[in-house]
């Protein structure tokens, strides 16, 4: 709910009519790795002509994602039917007497849509940031496959460029695109905590206290795993939208958690 | 909603476009109009004239049994005046295939509700076991749309109501049984609530609330038009959450009665799919076994269930129960009368809550539309008898019901909303009832009388004394509605006692013996039968109804495969 | 003792259509219902029959056409016979009733899925709504169960009559009947509003109010009754 609450706040200063989907479908989670797995894709393909049947209603073609993961099998569900319109044709066979799938949604993710408008994010800063110093953790379905990556998956910036400008100071570390552990979470909790404690390390190291993302899973596995730390650390991962709708003084949004912890940051001094 | 466009739609034949023009031409003027409501005496008269309770030939007097000398319908007669399906001596009592605390005989709603509250009110599930010809669930209940009645709202009380329901059942109700009903029914309007019904409500929680036939306040609570389906699977979840031992596909032919006492002690069920029966010994027995539509009393169709067969009359008549005002059917006045294939389907009362009227072929009002059932019934009658009503192409007779009419007063949107049900029903047919009138004509729909009980629903024979061992509730009984019943007092009916009944047995078995079983109660009605010379191949009771075409059966071998 | 009411005894020369009932030819009238066909044709029908008007579930049927490789489905007792129909009756889906005490239970979907886990197995591919014989939405209605939409899932399936042909069709196999069943049970006590003025009413009575003027109405003789009957004001629609 935090994601949501503070992503359409945001947008909404800015001049964005947000509209949920009247009915969607569980994206899949995880894009198919076999070749040709349309029935798997069935939920993701639904949410678009879903969109696409809204698109009418309200004059637009943008479908607007907060969760990588879906981002990641909308987008590339979308590209795999444009690239194969003869694998377009049998699914809409196979969905039969509905409305099928004319290709043409637009699959963005909200940092994209962030990014787009920096200009009119900055003007609605009632906060400066002051350089105040940040981590920020991108995970590995915004960014990978690099056919729908919102930025290079080797060494992505482009959440790191649009906080500076608004007047942060990100700090770089190693492990920025290092998997956090994603839905072993169900299975086998070690291998999140093996992998989101080597994350958390480093930045600790690095003597900052506020962790950025844009996942949910991302960041349920970081906050457990803080948890679970061998000492106590004291470092709070929010949401990329926590931290722009709280420059912006959007605090009806926040969290009320997020925005006690953010309030103490802002009133100490820099350098933290 | 989906338009279920793959069934064949027949429709109206081409003849009826201008009768329907008709009444589209004059339902601008009927918009603000309504007929007078009649007095009392109109009314009776109105009745006494045409309706079919007063049909020549279709009513004989009783030979046979505790209530000899009473009218009943000819129908009823053939089934009270008819054999046990048991020969008594081939029948083993020593071997019991069921040893329970209540036995309770019906699939239905008051069935449920009464598994529920002897459960509440201390009996264990596993000493509950019901009985039922089909499926649990399988009842009338299922079929009732409109709604339960039950005074709650403050412009309301339990004293209007009991008015309301003693008038319209021409003042013959039992008057400690209609306090029941009234008094009980906010109690039980809030139980379901509790048990998840989902009633319709405004979004601040008020129950939205019609007005009936005869009723003179708002006070119809429904879910949809699918009120009495979303009532008894919400009580079938629960009776089945509880463990209760359910029996489906297993009528009772015959009940048994202990041979010093004469109480009843349980029945003998027909397994329908194997023939094999089974004796069940109860401490209590209650019978739920609903009505008799299926009977076609007077030759009307019906808008019951298939199983709407007056079983449990008959079982309670052999054991002396008395019978009230069985020489009265209640005929609801809207049944479907095209096309063929859905004759004698219930339309609900609602529609006339709603604001749907009573249109003759030339266009007319004739009666107020929420009159209590009866005067409506004999109404559409009197039109069709005096040559103003629609004949249809397979010769039936019907009036319209101008259904568009609902969104015009009520806005657009709200037929789709209220009247899901009938909505499909029509459409399925090839009908657009928001665009539509519909006919209609009286069908048999509800068993006014039945087996007499007290406020207890103990069974009682006509000195008033007590069967010991039987309880009945819903729409087997008689004495709640009088000689007429108003919309929605069934189905709170079916609660109110249905919980009676589960409470009193509760409190019987609880420190009550075994008792002993026998046929015993058999000889003398069927000494009777044998005076009378009751030919020996009509039994009862009936069990379903045989609707086998007549070219079928005029080949019909009886042969055992 | 037969009671036809089978309408087709009354019009002899009426035309006729050949249906294939579990794969037997019968000439049978038109414009009856599958259910009326067959019993014209000589069955009589215990298992797959019910409330004979749409709302009891028990006569699903399943039918194709020649030409067609389409499945069709449809109630006995709603739909009307049509040439060539080769119809199967499947008066039974084998699916098992979970017990639970939804008093114990929260309206999230969480409890949902604990007793149904095979939710999360819907691959949305709308199979349970192409065979819903009242038109619902089923699919959607389990999407919104498993995005917790508890209310929404309960509306969608409201006039659902439990015919179980869904389940049949389903290739998660999901229990959508007894799933929706806990669905409306759990938005009809958890999620709509308490009735404020039931409550008071309740209270009312079970205080003794009304106790008095029923009494005395109950003792009145017929004459009065029928006076204060006709004498009392009816509330407008």
């Amino acid at each position: 709910m935090e994601y949501e609450k503070t992503a359409i706040a945001i947008l909404g200063k800015i001049g964005f009519k947000i509209i949920e989907l009247n009915k969607w479908y569980c994206c899949g989670t995880l894009y198919s790795l076999t070749i040709d797995d349309l029935s798997k894709h069935i939920g993701a393909i639904r949410v678009l002509i879903n969109a696409q049947k809204e698109s009418v209603k309200y004059k637009t073609s943008e479908l607007l994602t907060l969760c990588p993961m879906c981002f990641n099998v909308l987008k590339r569900v979308n590209n795999y039917l444009t690239k194969y319109p003869d694998k377009l044709e049998t699914i809409s066979r196979y969905i039969d007497e509905e409305e099928p799938y004319k290709l043409g949604i637009v699959v963005k993710h909200v940092v994209e849509t962030l990014v787009e408008n920096i200009d009119a994010i900055k003007k609605s800063k009632v906060i400066e940031p002051g350089g105040k110093r940040i981590a920020v953790y991108y995970g590995c379905t915004i960014v990978r496959p690099r056919e729908i990556g919102i930025d290079n998956p080797e060494d992505p910036v482009i959440i790191e460029k649009f906080l500076n400008e608004i007047g942060f100071e990100t700090i770089d570390y190693p492990y920025k695109t290092l998997c956090c552990g994603s839905y072993q979470v169900l299975l086998d909790k070690n291998i999140v905590y093996r992998n989101s404690s080597r994350i958390l390390n480093e930045i600790v190291n690095r003597n900052v206290n506020l962790l950025i993302t844009v996942c949910p899973l991302c960041l349920y596995n970081l906050r457990e795993t803080v948890d679970k730390f061998e000492k106590k650390i004291e470092i709070k991962i929010i949401y990329l939208t926590d931290i722009v709708a709280y420059v912006m003084g959007l605090r009806n949004s926040i969290d009320s958690n997020t925005l006690s912890f953010l309030d103490k940051v802002f009133s100490s001094n820099p350098l933290s | 909603m989906k338009v279920l466009s793959e069934y064949t739609s027949y429709g109206y034949p081409p003849e009826f476009r201008k009768l329907i023009k008709i009444v589209e031409e004059t339902r601008e003027d009927r918009l603000k109009t309504s007929y007078r409501r009649l007095s009392l005496n109109e009314r009776e008269e109105l009745i006494k004239k045409y309706h079919p309770d007063y049909k020549p030939d279709t009513k004989r007097v009783l030979r046979i049994g505790v209530n000899r000398d009473k009218i009943v319908y000819n129908e009823l007669a053939d089934l009270l005046e008819a054999w046990p399906l048991v020969e008594p001596n081939s029948i083993d009592l020593n071997h019991i295939d069921y040893d329970t605390d209540i036995l309770i005989i019906g699939g239905g709603g008051a069935a449920a509700a009464a598994a529920l509250w002897a459960i509440y009110g201390g009996v264990s599930p596993e000493d509950i076991l019901i009985v039922t010809k089909l499926r649990f669930g399988d009842s009338n209940t299922v079929k009732a749309q409109g709604g339960i009645q039950a005074a709650d709202r403050p412009e309301d009380s339990p004293v209007r109501h009991y008015l309301d329901t003693i008038g319209g059942g021409h003042f013959a109700n039992k008057p400690e049984l209609v306090r029941a009903l009234v008094m009980d029914a906010p109690f039980i309007i809030k139980w379901l609530e509790e048990l998840g019904v989902m009633f319709d409500k405004t979004g601040e929680g008020e129950m939205i609330e019609y007005s009936g036939g005869g009723a003179s306040r708002r006070r119809l609570h429904c879910a949809r038009d699918y009120t009495g389906l979303e009532i008894m699977r919400v009580l079938k979840d629960e009776v089945l959450n509880y463990g209760v031992n359910v029996l489906e596909f297993n009528p009772a032919i015959e009940l048994l009665t202990d041979p010093d006492t004469g109480a009843v002690s349980g029945a003998i069920l027909l397994n329908l799919e194997t023939h094999e029966y089974y004796i069940v010994r109860a401490k209590v027995t209650i019978l739920a076994t609903g009505g008799f539509g299926r009977l076609h009393l007077a030759g009307f169709p019906t808008s019951n269930h298939y199983g709407a067969t007056a079983d449990g009359i008959v079982l309670a008549y052999r054991v002396g129960a008395n019978l009230l005002h069985m020489d009265t059917a209640q005929y609801h006045p809207t049944g479907v009368a095209w096309p063929e294939a859905i004759l004698g389907e219930l339309i609900t009362e609602k529609c006339r809550s709603l604001g749907a009227q009573l249109v003759n072929i030339n266009g007319e009002l004739f009666i107020h539309e929420l009159e209590p059932r009866d005067v409506v019934a004999s109404a559409i009658i009197k039109e069709c008898y005096e040559g103003r009503g629609v004949i249809t192409p397979t010769g039936s007779c019907g009036v319209w019901l101008d259904m568009p009419m609902i969104d015009a007063k009520r806005g657009p949107g709200t037929i789709k909303k209220a009247l899901p049900a009938m909505y499909r029903q029509f459409i399925r047919q090839g009908i657009d009832i928001t665009v539509e009138p519909v006919l209609t004509y009286p069908t048999l729909h509800y068993q006014n009388g039945g087996v007499e009980i007290d406020e207890y629903t103990h069974v009682l024979n006509p000195r008033g004394e007590w069967i010991k061992g039987l309880l009945a509730a819903g729409e087997v009984t008689g004495g709640v509605h009088g000689r007429n019943r108003l919309m929605g007092n069934s189905l709170l009916d079916l609660m109110v006692f249905g919980r009676r009944a589960g409470l009193t047995a509760s409190q019987i078995v609880r420190n009550m013996d075994k008792p002993k079983i026998s046929l015993n109660h058999l000889n003398r009605y069927m000494d009777e039968l044998e005076k009378y010379n009751i030919p020996k191949n009509r039994k009862s009771p009936l069990i379903l109804p045989d609707y086998r075409g007549e070219k079928v059966l005029s080949r019909f071998l009886d042969i055992r495969i | 003792m037969t009671t036809p009411i089978a309408t087709s005894e009354r019009k002899s020369s009426v035309k006729t259509v050949r249906i294939y009932f579990m794969n037997k030819a019968y000439d049978v009238p038109i414009g009856l219902t599958i259910m009326k066909a067959l019993e014209y044709a000589g069955y009589k029908l215990m298992r797959g029959v019910g409330c004979r008007g749409g709302f009891c579930g028990a006569c699903a049927v399943a039918y194709r056409k020649p030409g067609d490789y389409k499945f069709k489905t449809g109630l006995a007792c709603q739909t009307v016979v049509e040439n060539d129909m080769y119809i199967a009756l499947l008066p039974y889906s084998p699916l098992i009733k979970p017990r639970y005490n939804i008093f114990e239970m929260k309206p999230e979907a969480g409890y949902v899925l604990k007793i149904f886990p095979e939710v999360a197995r819907c691959i949305s591919c709308n199979s349970c709504s192409k065979a819903c014989p009242q038109g619902l939405e089923v699919m959607d209605a389990v999407q919104s169960v498993l995005r917790n939409d508890i209310l929404k899932a309960a509306d969608l399936v409201f006039d659902c009559i439990s015919c179980g042909l869904c389940s049949l069709r389903c290739p998660a196999e999901i229990r959508h009947i007894y799933l929706f069943q806990l669905l409306r049970r759990l938005a009809g006590k958890y999620l709509l509003p308490r009735a404020k003025h039931l409550e008071i009413r309740v209270n009312e009575i079970e205080s003794g109010k009304y106790f008095a003027e029923i009494e005395d109405l109950m003792k009145k003789p017929i004459d009065e009754l029928k006076k204060l009957y006709s004498e009392r004001d009816i509330e407008p629609e």
